[in-house]
């Protein structure tokens, strides 16, 4: 058996075009979604930070100045880099140095107030792609807080700015009957306009839990979710390959030697998934050495599960091959299985975001325990009693999935037409 | 000298169709024996059943007394074929082309080695023995096919069609290759349906077609089935009907096959000769475009047994 599969290890090292194409299609994934994404760690020092102009023509109105004022504080610093310009904020745009400009208009705080219609108005830097669009889409929320906040609160707004016009400070009295209609007015509709908040209070709960693991980033995090999907693909060439022996007379010569079918086909599966365990570790080190992945990691436990993965992989992939009469219908029925197990098991889009029943349906992916493990050991600082279920699945499927593979090929290449 | 391959009444069907139909010969230890017939006569079907590829439907196969169907793996050891198409690896160098079935064959080590190099020479190709079987010509991915079914020094070669679709130079290389693995003691079986070549090579011969043998023997042997004498060929505007009843009356001639306008007799050698047969001919009225003489070979006789040419 050894010599069938350095034979094919040692084919697929003279002609690596194909294997160096699919250990860069996920290395490229990774950096390009991981770039979009800002592909910092979990303490965000690496997100790149989006500089915005703020050009406040309603220099002395209360509601602009208290949003120059808030705009960039807190946690968003980490994010926002937020400079208060003037005219000059035109020039600075032309010559690319922000993301994007607000400007908020002259009487922008009196027509907010008298509830008249206002526009705010941003200027995107055409020369970056996705920022602008993060300052269109955030200038929008604040937009429409403004305007419910406006039709919610008019009445004890138009005080407020009276109270700011006068000249001597308002009486308490009259100050805490505004803030009781506004506080009153608030706890109405409360539930309806908080939820979203007490969603994002829950992310940054997760945040801090990540902060005590390793530091390994999104681009790692992408990294895994793409492997997975480049060694099915990887497992259908492997498997493929036994039709372009077919065609090529190969096969027909080997079964005339005393090598009998089923070793030709489990000696092809084996290969099968040693050259994935071999693809895996290529990605790993280059993950480990690009610092997407950062130690401390369970090895033993990222070894047992890459093979069990790549022993699941090759089962599916082999069992598709089997069901199939041509290397053409392989690579057809082998590219949609995998992406179907891809979009739903986590390799496109991280399971937690999609709806539930897509969720429930990802368990039965080989994609979803991989991905499930390897992010776990890599993110989470699991160790193997953490994901052994996640090897046992995958063994189970690798199993039944290699069997039904097995006794269906050797029942196709039995006897080889002349 | 004793049978190496003994094949006995072997049939094989596919569904409606007999590829194989009931064919029975033996080959004797260091012989050559060919098998002669067009593409689709059945030839690659026999060899596929008597190297265990096929389940024969009906008949024996045994080499040296051991048969296929009981003890497929060890008559297998003992099985040297090299197939029709060129069946190597193209990203590999013939050196690791060879030692890939060398190993198949549990061969390991210095005896691998100096049984690759030995081939390489054979063969003529340790000049290029590490470079990838891609950059081949046609010429040379043939040799190496044929060194590929030798690697094991097995004592039956299966050699099917080895020299179809190369230049001369090749093909002389090939044949003198064949040459020398009999001279070492080998056995082979050779088919093909360049009648040269077995003309060339083979010490007996089948002549097979839709799966039968119709004849067997010595190229001797096979050509006396002509009978003695000349082949006379003529060419013309005459119905068959007019001339077979012409010939049956010219001493000496006799038809092998006639049609309208073509026809090919044989004027025997113990009868009045080329000029009497011709003169006969043209006394009953016949005239012919074309006449052409010559001694019969095996392409005649093919033609006389199965009523087309070999190469159609």
């Amino acid at each position: 058996m050894w010599v069938l599969i350095r034979k094919d290890l040692l084919r697929r090292w003279r002609s690596p075009l194909a294997t160096i194409v699919m250990i860069i299609f996920p290395l490229f994934m990774s950096l390009a979604v991981g770039s979009i994404s800002g592909g910092g760690g979990n303490d965000g020092s690496d997100f790149p930070r989006i500089k915005i102009l703020l050009q406040n023509n309603d220099e002395n109105g209360f509601l602009s100045n208290a949003l120059m004022g808030s705009a960039g504080q807190d946690e968003s610093q980490e994010y926002l880099e937020v400079v208060a310009v003037g005219d000059e904020g035109t020039e600075m745009m032309e010559e690319g140095k922000a993301s994007a400009m607000v400007v908020l208009p002259e009487d922008f705080t009196a027509k907010v107030f008298n509830r008249e219609p206002v526009q705010i108005a941003v200027v995107r830097n055409p020369a970056e792609g996705i920022k602008p669009e993060i300052v269109v889409q955030g200038t929008g929320v604040v937009a429409t807080y403004l305007d419910q906040g406006a039709r919610l609160l008019g009445e004890e707004l138009g005080i407020i700015q009276v109270m700011m016009e006068a000249e001597n400070l308002p009486a308490s009295a009259k100050v805490g009957a505004v803030s009781a209609g506004i506080m009153t007015k608030i706890n109405g509709v409360e539930k309806y306009l908080f939820p979203p908040l007490v969603e994002v209070g829950g992310v940054k709960e997760e945040d801090a839990e990540g902060d005590s693991g390793p530091a390994s980033n999104v681009f790692g995090y992408i990294l895994i979710m793409t492997t997975v999907m480049a060694l099915l693909f990887v497992a259908t060439r492997s498997m493929g390959d036994i039709f372009e022996e077919q065609n090529s007379g190969m096969l027909k010569r080997q079964l005339a030697t005393p090598l009998g079918i089923g070793l030709v086909v489990g000696a092809k599966t084996v290969f099968a998934v040693v050259f994935g365990v071999i693809v895996m570790t290529i990605l790993g080190t280059i993950g480990l050495t690009l610092q997407w992945i950062v130690p401390p990691v369970d090895l033993v436990a990222v070894v047992l599960l890459g093979v069990s993965f790549s022993l699941a992989a090759c089962g599916f992939l082999a069992l598709v091959v089997s069901l199939v009469k041509t290397e053409k219908q392989a690579g057809i029925m082998g590219w949609l299985v995998i992406m179907g197990m891809s979009a739903v098991g986590g390799s496109m889009l991280p399971v937690e975001q999609m709806p539930a029943p897509m969720q429930a349906v990802s368990r039965y992916t080989i994609n979803y325990w991989a991905i499930d493990g390897f992010t776990g050991l890599v993110f989470s600082g699991e160790g193997l009693a953490d994901i052994v279920g996640n090897i046992v699945r995958l063994l189970v499927m690798g199993a039944v999935t290699i069997t039904a593979a097995q006794v269906l090929l050797v029942r196709r290449f039995r006897e080889v037409s002349p | 000298m004793s049978a190496v391959l003994e094949v006995k009444d072997l049939r094989k069907e596919f569904g409606d169709l007999t590829a194989v139909d009931g064919i029975s010969f033996d080959i004797q230890e260091g012989e050559i024996f060919g098998f002669l017939g067009p593409n689709g006569a059945g030839k690659t079907t026999s060899i596929s059943m008597i190297c265990g590829l096929l389940k024969p439907t009906a008949g024996e196969v045994h080499v040296e007394g051991v048969s296929i169907l009981t003890d497929p793996r060890k008559v297998k050891r003992r099985l040297g074929v090299v197939p029709q198409e060129v069946a190597i690896y193209e990203e590999l160098s013939a050196r690791e082309n060879l030692a890939f079935w060398g190993g198949i064959f549990g061969m390991r080590g210095g005896e691998l080695n100096s049984r690759v190099d030995e081939l390489l020479e054979q063969v003529g190709l340790e000049e290029r023995a590490k470079e990838p079987t891609k950059n081949f010509s046609g010429g040379m991915k043939r040799r190496l096919n044929l060194a590929l079914g030798l690697v094991h020094d097995p004592k039956l070669i299966l050699l099917d069609e080895p020299t179809v679709g190369i230049d001369p130079q090749a093909r002389r290389n090939i044949l003198e290759v064949v040459k020398s693995i009999v001279a070492g003691g080998r056995t082979v079986l050779y088919t093909t349906h360049y009648l040269e070549e077995a003309e060339e090579l083979c010490d007996r011969l089948a002549i097979i077609d839709h799966g039968q043998i119709l004849s067997q023997g010595t190229v001797g042997e096979l050509k006396t089935q002509m009978g003695e004498g000349s082949l006379l060929t003529v060419q013309g505007d005459f119905p068959a009907t007019t001339l077979s009843e012409a010939v049956t009356g010219v001493e000496g001639l006799m038809p092998i096959e006639i049609d309208d306008d073509r026809a090919m007799l044989l004027v025997t050698r113990d009868g009045p000769g080329v000029s009497h047969s011709l003169e006969g001919l043209f006394s009953r009225g016949l005239t012919f475009d074309d006449i052409t003489i010559k001694e019969p070979n095996l392409e005649d006789l093919f033609l006389k047994l199965t009523g087309r040419e070999l190469r159609n």
